[in-house]
């Protein structure tokens, strides 16, 4: 089929608007990593769009031999791997249980749950909860917590109930026991919806800082997203500066000066890019995953 | 769906009860380890003998209240280590995790605060106190020597709460003027056309003008973000008249002895007229309220403004200025003496502010195990070896032995090897919780007094000739603003946003004197709305009370 003159422009048009969508996207992303391999002191003259103007590693190297940030990120990565299987592991269980229909109270759970993802107890009544579980200042308090997803349970029961039930009644006619049959027949199927909800609980714990920031005071504890939320707000000119006299703020701009802005986009850049990484294996899955549970039927 | 129902009731039922639960034992929980913890202290303070450092172990944990702030790792930097095996004092870094106002709320409320609370002087520090949380000095100021002699009874006076008793340990506490506000000349452009003088506001303007016509790529006069320099320029307008009294923290002028409206005050109206005229003949940086911090980084480390007036304006100046010098030795930055409107003696021009007070303060909560030990520490830190150490390392490297004024003998090596010695005061610069500023400027001062010209280094030259005698002293209109949650709070924010609007109004938008004048005056109108006198009002009995702690 041939196309028309009309077709033809509005494809020019539609492409050419996606190509800026792109580039907007992609080109603060870009000019950070340019900035990150940017002299320090010749990034504060300004100008550098597309191309380092001074190049130099020499901000990478100050990241990766500050062992705090090191840490960070060791911290971050132990966090999202645990945090992901923990919670996928015990969000899939969850699930199975409620889509089985003969399970008693089934609604009343469900409504139980409901509740948790319209109300919450706030953020004072959940610290001090937190912090009679002594889970303040614990690795844990970034796995335990969020260990249910109802919104992932939901995804995931609907998934399950859309199996056919043959599958289970002949495991369980060759014997096997209710365990068995979600771990050996359930999960082994569920590949995409497992891999989708595997990346987006991934994303959130990589980059949660929140989370950490109040209930962990122990800085060898922090992910490096708090650490880098710390360090980009170094670069912002505070409120309380204004409140001060002039003597203050010179004193206070002193101790802020410290970190340059090369230094924070090496920062940035290293706390963005493993997770940008995992993208890529778990894409097959993904168009799939997504649009699991979207219908019923 | 009735069944829907039935279950809901039960939910929301049960729920409210898991909230009554937890409520009730979670408050419980946290009173009481506050009294145990009240209780410990308690062995420490009945004892009388000093706390000597560095006899025992002595670890308390430190936090830093800014969304910013980083502690170092405690021993990692040259000084912190030598404190830690010499002092055996070992400093546990609490982190805001970039969200210090809602850590410190849970840490109060839970009862787990940390030893020592470093922070800005005022609401928190008050409210911390009234909780109880706080541990007074009173009985420690006679035992340690430091803070008393150096900050001298009006500061630890002035810092002293309602119930009569210091809480709060200040940081760069002074009593000689400092600072660094002022005005930034750009030489190249200024010798480039005949280095024309710069003493008196219309001086400035025909400078400004010239500029303009001669390079127009160069902004004649960078006020800064949110055309801070505006507010700094009020002292040319007024002898003994500080910029801190029209400025947004304030807005009150002191007239006899009550303080007024900034919008009718002449020398503030005369001020924005001037800018306006400015900023409408293209004069002035034309995103002053739009451009970020970093843009007017970029105009002065460039080279591409021609005057910059900042309230610190030395920072990107000295930065500047080694690096335009590098490339071409007639090229860099150097600042003048304040201009004044014709007619006032320029001796008495003031652009920047100090404060007795200084900046911030440290409070020691009652969670400490030995709050008299923590105090005992930072009295010495702050005092001249403690001061010594934590500014230019441990002796040995970059000093050698003291002096009769105990002021540090610096070495050859602080001069020759300025990379290590910048790297070594950039790594414990946000270890500086009590600096001592009569102390650390005398001895810097002292130094560069014996080094020839070319060796100085360019901020301290510049402090030393005009910023540190041209600072106004406003430490009788500290602590004016009232808490945020009481009626004149509300009025000191409704007041600051007409104050903010009519400003960048009268500068941006006036077309001419008239219209600025106009402007401020409908400001005062909706000002007084929204109950200003009572402002003033609560702001001159603080002031009154201020005076009667200072005995001025």
């Amino acid at each position: 089929m041939k196309q028309s003159a009309g077709d033809r422009a509005l494809l020019i048009v539609i492409y050419a608007l996606l190509a800026i969508m792109a580039f907007v996207s992609f080109y603060p992303f870009w000019n950070a990593a340019v900035i990150s391999f940017n002299n320090g002191t010749d990034t504060m003259r300004g100008g550098i769009t597309f191309w380092p103007r001074s190049f130099t590693l020499e901000n990478y190297a100050v990241v990766f031999e500050d062992s705090r940030l090191i840490n960070g990120f060791v911290i971050s990565v132990l966090r999202t791997v645990i945090g992901t299987l923990l919670s996928i592991g015990a969000t899939a269980i969850f699930a199975y249980g409620m889509s089985k229909s003969e399970l008693i109270g089934r609604k009343g759970y469900m409504v139980f749950c409901i509740i948790t993802m319209y109300f919450s107890g706030g953020l004072i009544p959940t610290f001090l909860l937190i912090r009679s579980l002594d889970l303040f200042n614990s690795f844990w308090v970034m796995v335990i917590p969020g260990l249910i997803s109802v919104w992932n349970m939901i995804i995931f029961r609907t998934f399950f109930k859309g199996m056919p039930a043959g599958l289970e009644e002949s495991a369980k006619i060759d014997g096997c026991s209710n365990w068995g049959v979600l771990l050996r027949i359930v999960l082994p199927l569920s590949g995409p919806v497992i891999a989708t909800l595997s990346l987006f609980t991934a994303v959130y714990h990589w980059n949660d800082w929140f989370t950490p920031s109040i209930y962990i005071s122990n800085a060898d504890l922090l992910p490096i997203q708090t650490k880098l939320q710390q360090i980009l707000n170094s670069n912002i000119m505070s409120e309380q500066m204004a409140q001060m006299d002039s003597a203050a703020q010179g004193r206070m701009g002193r101790m802020k000066a410290v970190t340059t802005k090369s230094l924070s986009m090496a920062t940035m850049m290293v706390a963005t890019i493993p997770i940008l990484c995992v993208y890529p294996f778990l894409q097959k899955y993904f168009v799939k995953g997504v649009l699991v549970g979207s219908l019923k039927e | 769906m009735r069944n829907g129902k039935k279950a809901f009731g039960w939910g929301s039922a049960l729920l409210a009860l898991t909230l009554a639960l937890t409520g009730c034992t979670g408050g419980g929980g946290s009173s009481a380890s506050g009294e145990s913890k009240g209780g410990e202290g308690g062995t420490t303070e009945a004892s009388g003998a000093a706390y000597v450092l560095g006899e025992q172990p002595l670890e308390f944990s430190f936090y830093g209240h800014y969304d910013w702030y980083t502690m170092p790792n405690w021993g990692e930097d040259k000084a912190s280590e030598w404190i830690k095996d010499n002092k055996k004092v070992n400093v546990v870094p609490i982190s805001s995790g970039g969200n210090a106002k809602q850590k410190l709320s849970t840490m109060i409320v839970s009862g787990e605060l940390p030893d020592v609370i470093w922070t800005e002087r005022g609401a928190d520090v008050e409210s911390l106190r009234k909780a109880g949380a706080l541990v007074p000095f009173d009985d420690y100021l006679d035992k340690y020597p430091n803070l008393k002699k150096w900050a001298g009874q009006e500061t630890i006076d002035m810092l002293r709460a309602e119930d009569g008793k210091l809480y709060q340990f200040p940081n760069w506490y002074t009593t000689q003027p400092n600072g660094n506000a002022g005005y930034l000349v750009n030489k190249k452009i200024y010798n480039e056309l005949g280095a024309p003088s710069l003493e008196t506001t219309d001086d400035l303007y025909d400078y400004l003008t010239q500029v303009k016509a001669k390079y127009p790529d160069v902004v004649p006069l960078e006020v800064g973000q949110s055309a801070a320099g505006v507010d700094i320029m009020t002292s040319a307008f007024a002898e003994n008249r500080p910029y801190q009294y029209s400025s947004l923290s304030m807005k009150a002028i002191p007239s006899g002895d009550t303080l007024t409206s900034v919008f009718t005050d002449g020398v503030f109206r005369e001020t924005l007229v001037y800018a306006n005229r400015l900023y409408r003949e293209k004069l002035m940086s034309q995103d002053a309220f739009t451009q970020p911090l970093e843009q007017v980084e970029q105009k002065i480390v460039t080279g591409k403004a021609a005057v910059y007036v900042a309230s610190s304006p030395t920072e990107f100046g000295a930065i500047g200025n080694s690096i335009l010098s590098a490339e071409d030795p007639e090229a860099g930055y150097i600042m003048v003496w304040p201009v004044h409107k014709e007619g006032l003696d320029k001796n008495k021009i003031f652009p920047g502010t100090y404060n007795q007070l200084g900046w911030n303060v440290s409070v020691i909560t009652k969670s400490a195990k030995d709050p008299e030990a923590v105090f005992a520490f930072l009295d010495w830190l702050t005092g001249p070896e403690g001061q010594r150490i934590s500014m230019w390392g441990p002796e040995g490297l970059y000093w050698d032995g003291v002096d009769e004024e105990e002021a540090p003998k610096f070495t050859e090596a602080f001069t020759a090897d300025t990379k290590g010695r910048d790297e070594l005061m950039n790594s414990t610069v946000n270890l500086q919780w009590v600096g001592n500023t009569v102390y650390v400027d005398n001895s810097k001062m002292k130094f560069e007094s014996t080094l020839p010209e070319d060796k100085k280094s360019w901020e301290t030259k510049w402090q030393s000739e005009i910023t540190w005698k041209t600072q106004y002293d406003t430490t009788e209109f500290v602590n004016l603003n009232p808490a945020g949650d009481t009626n004149e709070g509300i009025i000191e924010q409704s007041v600051g946003e007409i104050y903010e609007k009519a400003k960048a109004q009268a500068i941006l938008n006036a077309g001419s004197e008239d219209e600025v004048l106009a402007i401020l005056d409908q400001a005062e109108k909706d000002a007084q709305q929204v109950g200003y006198a009572q402002l003033l009002e609560y702001k001159t009995q603080k002031w009154k009370e201020n005076l009667e702690k200072l005995g001025r």
